[in-house]
């Protein structure tokens, strides 16, 4: 299951664990959510039980900051790899 | 087989860079040769109308003015049209924008949620919300 976040609100994050129950979850990085991709900040993502993180490139670059090492930095060809094969279910919060 | 990808962008195009994400995903998808659907819903409706010049003295900077126009999505939407990807808007937040009667981009189509979105959805592998 992929989870698609566009806005770094850490509210609601609960809500990757509750919709993901025991499924394998990763999390796409778009826009102001690559923040929360940061040292220091990516670390919620295991709490909740996510498997994987990843981030978009351009978001990351125009935003100047560096991803944690665990995150993987992605481009569109990437990212649309990753929503329309890689999972059987994809949501966006 | 093809998959299409569906998308609700609730934002326009100045205020962050969800509609620049979404028009360079559609890129991407279409270049897949996969489909694409696009329901431009709330400020996302903004985008969907052709541009309209202005003819009077404008204070803008040619770099201001470069910088904006990195914005600009207008160009972008209608080349993604003119490839295969299907642009709706929702009418209903473009009669509350008061921008239901101008013309629209080639290839954007006056739509609603009970048919243009509805149809999207009844056809999509993957539906994405855009926008805030």
């Amino acid at each position: 299951m992929l989870f698609l976040l566009h806005t770094s609100r850490t509210e609601g994050l609960e809500e990757l664990r509750i919709l993901g129950g025991d499924e394998d979850k990763a999390v796409l990085l778009v826009g102001d959510a690559v923040y929360l991709g940061l040292p220091g900040q990516v670390d919620v993502f295991e709490t909740l039980g996510v498997d994987a993180v990843f981030a978009a490139r351009d978001a990351v670059s125009v935003r100047g900051v560096v991803p944690a090492e665990a995150v993987a930095v992605l481009g569109y060809d990437g990212m649309a790899k990753l929503i329309l094969d890689d999972h059987d279910q994809v949501i966006s919060l | 087989m093809s998959r299409t990808l569906t998308i609700a962008l609730l934002s326009g195009s100045t205020e962050n860079d969800d509609a620049a994400f979404v028009v360079n995903l559609a890129r991407a998808v279409l270049a897949r040769g996969d489909a694409v659907n696009v329901f431009l819903y709330g400020n996302g409706c903004n985008l969907a109308n052709k541009p309209v010049p202005f003819d009077g003295r404008s204070p803008i900077s040619d770099a201001l003015r470069g910088h904006m126009d990195g914005f600009v999505l207008a160009g972008a939407i209608e080349e993604l049209a003119a490839a295969g990807a299907k642009f709706a808007t929702c009418h209903t937040t473009e009669y509350s924008r008061g921008t239901e009667g101008l013309a629209y981009l080639d290839g954007v189509a006056w739509g609603d949620v009970g048919n243009s979105y509805t149809r999207f959805l009844m056809s999509t592998d993957v539906l994405l919300t855009i926008g805030r």
